[in-house]
């Protein structure tokens, strides 16, 4: 009996050692780690932020085809439908891209140079220059406003706002001042926006010049008279 | 003598027992450390399921699309209005951003540095953003894009707390951000070429390493965010 013990603990042992072995060799074993460089780390994190935002764009486009073609196969006169259709969308994507004149609520910005300096050393901090202009056009886009206009140009995505020497050009036009900014949105929030002691407005009151903020009921901004043409861009089908 | 052999040989299975659970111990308790590793799997994995998702989605919506147009041009082959529409609409939506798009081009890569040399650790601004944007539409770019989100009439770049916000979509200023730019490749870096500009002065002056470089061909992702307008009443 008492060999028969022995043999049968070593037997387990044995029995034990053999499980852990095989765990052990095929834990250890594992896949070769796969290793990046620090280029080829940030090709793939683009990559995947490439990809997210294609995929955001595709739900967005199924969603919107989905519900289109829902309507026309609903829709008794399929002519009159498509014809709706189109109409409205055409509308939509005319306002999007600036073509089209818009009225609403929002707030209307004059800013001039300041005349009365002293002495020439500061005369380029008296001046308004395209930056400060870009400044603030963009403070009020990030405040919500649907639609912006420098004196009557309408600004866009392909808006370039430059420095010509002593005169600014929007959309290849000559403006000059006094600069008349029209903002269509929330004037309480574009007003907030401006009036905060970090924006570009504040501190253009800071160098003199003259600032006038003007909350309105009602403002009309005109269509964008410029047209952009496309000469390198092709469709992706 | 019997004894003392059995007992020596369970002794040694027991060392060798010992011995391999606290190894097995210690690897799995070591993946922690690992953890670059794994993440990098992950990246990878994540990229080809995006990929395969991107692949499958794209292939309904281009059914969808095609069963739209099937309609639209039956329609507006008898209608000239409507044809009439269709051929601006279509226009509108490339120029405005609504599509995606390829063509010659740049693409700028502006990369903070992350090195205590003498100003620390810098980082990437929105208006360091607008300001190459306005170079680049002065040089007659026709469609742009940061980090993949297009820029289009409404698109906003601020910062939000520690985050740059673009589209609404947040990025951290201390990673690198590309920007692309479809247009003539030539014109569009030579903006940015003029000693003193934006681009010494971000590396001047910023401390961001600016590399700009010139495309054959890039593509550009369309804006993939819904359009709101609460405050406009179209005046016709």
């Amino acid at each position: 009996m008492k060999i028969n013990e022995g043999k049968a603990l070593l037997l387990f042992t044995g029995i034990l050692t053999g499980i852990l072995l095989s765990i052990f060799i095929i834990n250890t074993t594992s896949k070769p780690a796969i290793i990046l460089t620090y280029q080829q780390y940030q090709k793939y994190n683009s990559e995947a932020n490439e990809l997210k935002s294609e995929i955001k764009g595709l739900y967005k486009d199924k969603n919107d085809l989905v519900k289109k073609l829902s309507n026309y196969y609903k829709s008794n006169q399929k002519n009159k439908s498509v014809t709706d259709t189109l109409r409205k969308e055409l509308d939509e994507i005319k306002l999007f891209a600036g073509k089209c004149k818009v009225q609403g609520t929002g707030i209307m910005i004059v800013i001039d140079d300041r005349h009365d300096y002293i002495n020439n050393e500061q005369i380029m901090s008296y001046i308004t220059h395209n930056t400060d202009i870009l400044r603030v056009v963009n403070e009020l886009r990030n405040a919500g406003a649907e639609a912006i206009s420098v004196n009557g140009k309408r600004i866009t995505d392909r808006t370039a706002i430059t420095c010509e020497g002593p005169i600014i050009m929007v959309n290849g036009e000559y403006i000059v001042p006094p600069f008349e900014i029209l903002a269509i949105g929330d004037p309480e929030a574009l007003q907030y926006a401006l009036s905060l002691p970090e924006s570009h407005i504040s501190l253009l009151k800071d160098r003199g010049l003259y600032v006038k903020i003007v909350k309105k009921d009602r403002i009309t901004i005109d269509e964008l008279s410029q047209k952009f043409t496309v000469e390198y861009m092709k469709n992706i089908e | 003598m019997k004894k003392l052999k059995y007992q020596i040989t369970i002794g040694l299975v027991c060392i060798i027992l010992g011995l391999m659970i606290s190894l097995q111990f210690k690897l799995t308790y070591s993946t922690k450390s690992k953890y670059s590793y794994r993440r990098v799997e992950d990246l990878i994995s994540e990229v080809e399921t995006l990929r395969k998702q991107r692949d499958e989605l794209s292939a309904q919506v281009k059914e969808y699309q095609n069963k739209v147009d099937e309609i639209e041009k039956s329609v507006s082959s008898e209608n000239e209005v409507a044809n009439q529409m269709k051929i601006e609409l279509d226009n509108l939506r490339v120029l405005s951003g609504l599509t995606d798009v390829e063509g010659p081009g740049i693409t700028i890569t502006l990369t903070p540095s992350n090195e205590m040399k003498n100003e620390g650790t810098t980082m990437i601004y929105s208006t360091d953003i607008i300001d190459i944007i306005n170079e680049l539409n002065a040089a007659g770019a026709e469609a742009i894009s940061i980090n993949e989100q297009r820029y289009v009439g409404r698109t906003q770049i601020k910062e939000a707390g520690a985050a740059l916000k673009i589209n609404d979509e947040k990025f951290s200023p201390i990673e690198p951000v590309i920007i692309k730019a479809i247009g003539d490749p030539k014109i569009l870096e030579g903006v940015f070429k003029m000693p003193g500009g934006i681009k010494d002065k971000l590396q001047e002056l910023a401390g961001i390493n600016v590399k700009i470089t010139q495309e054959q061909n890039i593509k550009i992702l369309k804006y993939n965010k819904n359009i709101q307008y609460k405050f406009i009443k179209t005046g016709r």
